[in-house]
């Protein structure tokens, strides 16, 4: 019956994958594995590979996730130490540490983030207490303390998870801060009120700067002009002087010459609109008088 | 199966039985043998180009040194459930979108419909915010691009790095934003602000575990909140007029200043131009002078006068209105004489 033995030998081979199934198991990189027998934890594996164990219900393996994994707090509201209410939350990266004493204190993850929840929400408020809200939030550098607020909850923490629940907090950070919603309000009228202020002094100083700048140009303007005044005039004493030195010839009857000087301002004085009262005597109108008593026929040589 | 020579008249019925049983064994045992071949053809696996890839054999990593990480191509290992293949998009740039710091944003309502709707406070459990280092509030969003610098790490170190990385995110944004001024963040300097945020949270992910690299971060969005938006846009406005009514103040001052040279010349061109009349007429009198010496010098009773009647012509000859003669104390009579057109009153 060469059918049916094959049929049995299949079997077996089934049954016994299935019997060898229940005597080794599987750690995946990443993973850790804790062996119990009847209950009490016997080894725990972190390194990955295949390993034998006592069949059910003797031996039984609880697998849990190695890896760093996130969680976090709420947004909750805590007091500074100068009584400034604010709201934060941080989040923390846990992993397992020691894989035995969490499967007998915490069990799953669910039960270890409730547990560092508890812890964070604790020391946050206790660190918060210490701290002024000045160190938190401010323009000046030098006085923020928040890479030291998260070393402080860090250490805290830290110390306690391990001790209590084998888990291992690798790093944690603030993530948020907030003002409670009714101090948003008051925070606006303040940036509204800040604004204003702003828009006035721009506005101001738009004013004065440019009174600045036309009262400058018009500075430079008269300084200018009074420049080329000044180049004026000595161009024009230049000239008096040149020409002087052309008058140097009236000095060969001086007399003679004022005369003529007279005569030139006299022509240009009597223009348009002018009222001229006159001796009968003057020339010509002497004549209006008669013919001059003085005429007579020159003498020729 | 069976050749008895007693069986005169075979069971038509059993031997059909026999026969289809027959031919069905065949069958499961050709579907068992493609089911057996296709199961270990599956341990092919394709790496896509971008990808990279870690084969876990009984949950362990195969391979050692740079055998562990599998490049693109084709390759072979044991099929399921022995082994595993777990893939990393190890050489592309992954992008997500940070709006922790946004404010709730209605599906489907318009910016301008918000701006009216908007409540007078913001909700610390729908409304994200910044807190920034002069206690004022503003709103940002965020773009980060990053890669896996370390698929390893990215796989078996860390459960969810990109939800680490949000995290990450809204810290170094947080820790940045207190110690700068609204209006550096929002106007002066955003792109330093933007900056030192990258820095920091490149920073954070370089020292911890999870494999993720920044490639960029990108500030998509900074604004002030829309309850407070009309006061920031009223600074703007103000600044422009100040930039206005300084502008103005140039042109004016640049319109003096030309005006000014373009005087300033023109008082010099004018005292030269006089320079020269000055120095001709000077000279032009000396000539007249010496030619008109030499006639008074033949003739000196008759050449003042009849100088002085030639001058004085013209003069008189623009006399238009009456002149006046009448007795003077002395013996003399005075003459008026109105030159040109009457003076008016």
């Amino acid at each position: 019956m060469n059918r049916q033995r094959l049929l049995f030998v299949a079997g077996l081979l089934v049954g016994a994958l299935l019997i060898m199934l229940q005597l080794v198991f599987v750690v995946r990189e990443g993973d850790a594995v804790v062996v119990t027998t009847f209950g009490k934890p016997v080894r725990a594996v972190t390194d990955a590979g295949l390993y034998g164990r006592g069949p059910w219900p003797i031996q039984r393996v609880y697998r849990f996730d190695r890896r760093i994994q996130n969680f976090e707090g709420p947004f909750e509201q805590v007091l500074t130490r100068d009584g400034k209410n604010l709201l934060i939350s941080l989040y923390a990266c846990w992993r397992i540490l020691e894989p035995v004493s969490f499967l007998e204190r915490v069990g799953s993850s669910e039960q270890a983030e409730r547990n560092l929840e508890a812890l964070l929400r604790n020391y946050t408020s206790a660190t918060l207490g210490r701290y002024h809200f000045a160190q938190l939030v401010n323009v000046d550098p030098e006085a923020i303390q928040f890479d030291q607020m998260e070393a402080d909850i860090l250490a805290s923490l830290r110390k306690e998870a391990e001790d209590r629940y084998g888990i291992g907090v690798v790093f944690l950070g603030i993530r948020r801060i907030g003002l409670p919603e009714s101090i948003t309000e008051r925070v606006f009228e303040r940036m509204r009120a800040e604004r204003t202020e702003l828009a006035e002094r721009y506005r101001s100083e738009g004013e004065s700067e440019a009174l600045r700048i036309r009262a400058e140009a018009d500075s430079q303007r008269d300084q200018a002009l009074a420049r080329a005044e000044a180049d004026a005039k000595r161009i024009r004493a230049e000239a008096e002087a040149e020409a002087s030195a052309s008058y140097a010839v009236f000095a060969e009857d001086p007399g003679f010459a004022i005369f003529l000087r007279k005569l030139d301002a006299l022509e240009s004085i009597m223009t348009n609109r002018t009222t001229v009262v006159l001796g009968s005597e003057t020339e010509p109108f002497d004549l209006l008088k008669g013919p001059p008593s003085t005429l007579k026929p020159h003498e020729m040589p | 199966m069976s050749d008895a020579p007693h069986t005169v008249t075979p069971d038509p019925g059993r031997e059909a039985l026999a026969d289809a049983l027959r031919v069905s064994f065949r069958l499961l045992i050709g579907v068992m043998s493609l089911v057996a071949a296709a199961y270990l053809l599956s341990g092919w696996f394709i790496v896509q180009e971008h990808q990279r890839a870690y084969v876990l054999v009984m949950g362990r990593i195969s391979g050692v040194g740079a055998e562990r990480i599998k490049g693109p191509g084709l390759h072979w290992t044991w099929p399921k459930p022995i082994a595993e293949v777990v893939r990393v998009p190890a050489e592309r740039i992954q992008s997500i979108e940070v709006q922790t710091h946004w404010f709730e944003e209605l599906p489907g309502a318009q910016w301008d419909m918000e701006m009216r709707d908007v409540g007078a406070t913001l909700r610390p459990a729908r409304d994200g915010y910044l807190l920034t280092g002069d206690a004022n509030i503003i709103h940002a969003r965020w773009g980060i691009r990053f890669t896996v610098r370390d698929p390893e790490s990215y796989l078996f170190e860390m459960a969810d790095p990109e939800s680490m990385l949000r995290l990450e995110m809204d810290r170094a944004a947080a820790r940045v934003a207190q110690r700068w001024t609204v209006d550096a963040v929002l106007r002066a300097d955003i792109e330093g602000f933007r900056a030192e945020v990258d820095q920091e949270l490149r920073r954070r992910l370089h020292d911890q575990a999870g494999g993720i690299q920044l490639h960029r971060l990108d500030l998509l969005a900074i604004i002030p909140p829309r309850q407070v938006a009309s006061a920031f846009e009223s600074v703007i406005e103000a600044e422009q007029d100040r930039s206005r009514a300084m502008s103005a103040a140039r042109a004016y001052a640049a319109r003096a200043s030309n005006e000014a040279e373009g005087d300033a010349a023109r008082t010099r061109s004018e005292a030269l131009a006089a320079r020269q009349r000055i120095i001709s007429e000077a000279e032009a009198d000396a000539e007249y002078f010496t030619a008109v010496l030499t006639a008074f010098h033949a003739h000196p009773d008759l050449i003042p006068h009849t100088l002085w009647q030639d001058r004085m012509r013209p003069v008189f000859g623009r006399v238009e209105s009456q002149f006046v003669v009448r007795d003077r104390p002395g013996g003399g009579q005075e003459l008026r004489l109105h030159i040109g057109p009457p003076p008016r009153p």
